[in-house]
């Protein structure tokens, strides 16, 4: 079923701070600070609401914010009105940045965080390649090595591209291992606190 | 079309070989067993009008012929039952763990390698999804314009070159006038082919689609568009209306949608607009007059 107007909710919140002026000649990962656009991201985050948003700080390893940006997407429907997709509602860090090539395609920056609010729809068991444990809590790894996280008061998926399975799984755990709160309602969330830890305002799943 | 595997069974070749395991495996415990058999007899007989049984009827077990209930609850039935006996229906979502070990979860740049990821892979086409399948269903649904630079796709634990790469619009339409903006708005899906067999037999494609949005420095995936009544990111709408497009319109079997969770921000050409899929992928299949 096609999505009306109506029903969306909201679109990027936050402009982005990445490649503001930077002169980019090849496609390797660089420090793109855009100062004053990460100022307006970091305090939009820390005004976010809604659910509890956690990130690795103003840098990770020398890479600094680059951006943040919420995903939204309603939910969408089959032919006979069931649910084919649930509503998602995701929001995005990255740390560091990336020089597209060409006319058409991007580039992912090297460090991403992306935080879900704890009733996102769980990943497919088939893209889950190992489980280790992590400031407490079991953290699945994916086919790419990247993280994913789900604790009763968030969601969230890690990237670190290092250059192979292992490395980019080595790299995530460090980005977890940094994590902290951006907003009120992770502030309970410090760096030596395991990432289980209860935070307020915990959301029933329906 | 199909070929033998180690997986395959003599029902892989029926339309929706999957659907119809679940549907007689009517416990929902994964194993077609004595407890299927035993619940579907006892509607046996159960029916609209005489000679049949109404109290005994539950449309649950009324499975022959499949999606096109006949009212009574007969010998055909059951035998959709009994014939399955001892199957798992987990050998279909076999093939799913299959689709991303062997096709990755992303296009990339030349060579493949980690950190080159372009676009995410949000659709799926399988059962008869050959190169010329998936180029034909493409073009019918409007994308006949040969489109976009190469990407690449993993295949089978290799690199390769993807094979299709469609459009509504060559994006370069308002290139020699003001304000000379050389790229324009346009559908636009890439699609990497395997020639092997996935553990059911069919064939299968994945794919990259899109919404490509013209601007000075070239196409553009949105972090957010509203477009012919979808709304999302680029990567989400162009999900979307391959799905309207592909089901709705050309009536293709929808099996489903998963989560790969395959969402890496992608920085796009403006250097600014950060972009991703949710994560959803949509499995279609095509290539069979459902």
């Amino acid at each position: 079923m096609k999505v009306s107007k109506k029903q969306w909710l909201a679109v990027p919140l936050l402009g982005l701070a990445i490649g503001a002026g930077a002169t980019i000649a090849t496609r390797r990962y660089v420090s793109t600070p855009g100062a004053e656009a990460n100022k307006d991201c970091l305090q939009s985050a820390q005004d976010f609401m809604e659910y509890p948003l956690i990130f690795a700080g103003t840098e990770f390893r020398g890479l600094p914010l680059s951006g943040c940006q919420r995903y939204v997407t309603p939910e969408k429907h089959n032919l006979d009105g069931s649910v084919r997709e649930p509503a998602m509602d995701f929001f995005g860090f990255t740390y560091g940045s990336c020089a597209p090539v060409g006319d058409e395609g991007g580039c992912p920056p090297p460090v991403q965080i992306l935080v879900d609010p704890p009733c996102a729809p769980a990943i497919s068991g088939d893209v889950i390649r190992e489980q280790v444990e992590v400031r407490g809590v079991w953290t699945a790894v994916k086919l790419d090595g990247s993280l994913r996280i789900e604790t009763p008061n968030f969601k969230m998926t890690v990237y670190a591209l290092a250059g192979d399975y292992e490395l980019n799984k080595q790299e995530a755990i460090a980005v977890v291992q940094a994590l902290r709160g951006v907003n009120t309602r992770a502030a309970a969330l410090a760096l030596d606190s395991q990432l289980g830890v209860r935070l307020g305002g915990n959301t029933v799943c329906g | 079309m199909a070929q033998a595997s180690a997986y395959s069974d003599p029902y892989a070749t029926d339309p929706y070989p999957y659907e119809q395991c679940l549907a007689a495996d009517n416990s929902g415990d994964g194993l077609i067993d004595v407890l299927d058999a035993q619940r579907a007899a006892a509607h046996y007989g159960g029916g609209i009008g005489y000679p049949y049984d109404p109290q005994r009827y539950d449309p649950r077990f009324d499975i022959q012929p499949f999606r096109a209930a006949d009212g009574d609850i007969d010998i055909m039935d059951l035998q959709k039952v009994y014939g399955r006996f001892g199957m798992t229906c987990s050998r279909y979502t076999q093939a799913n763990e299959y689709w991303k070990s062997h096709g990755g979860m992303y296009s990339y740049d030349a060579g493949c390698a980690d950190g080159g990821e372009i676009d995410p892979i949000t659709t799926v086409f399988r059962y008869a999804a050959s190169g010329q399948q998936v180029h034909d269903d493409l073009v019918d649904i409007g994308l006949g314009v040969e489109a976009g630079s190469e990407q690449d796709f993993r295949d089978n634990g290799a690199c390769a070159t993807g094979e299709i790469s469609v459009a509504d619009d060559d994006g370069w339409s308002f290139c020699s006038s003001p304000p000379f903006i050389c790229s324009s708005d346009r559908w636009h899906v890439r699609s990497n082919v395997v020639g092997t067999a996935d553990p059911t037999g069919g064939f299968w494609a994945s794919a990259t689609p899109h919404r490509d949005v013209g601007t000075s420095c070239g196409h553009l995936t949105p972090a957010y568009i509203e477009v012919d009544g979808f709304a999302g990111s680029g990567f989400d709408v162009g999900r979307d209306w391959v799905w309207w497009q592909m089901i709705h319109d050309r009536g293709y079997f929808f099996e489903g949608a998963q989560n790969w969770d395959n969402r890496l921000q992608m920085l796009q050409c403006d250097n600014q607009t950060l972009s991703a899929s949710n994560g959803m992928v949509n499995i279609i299949w095509i290539g069979y007059p459902f």
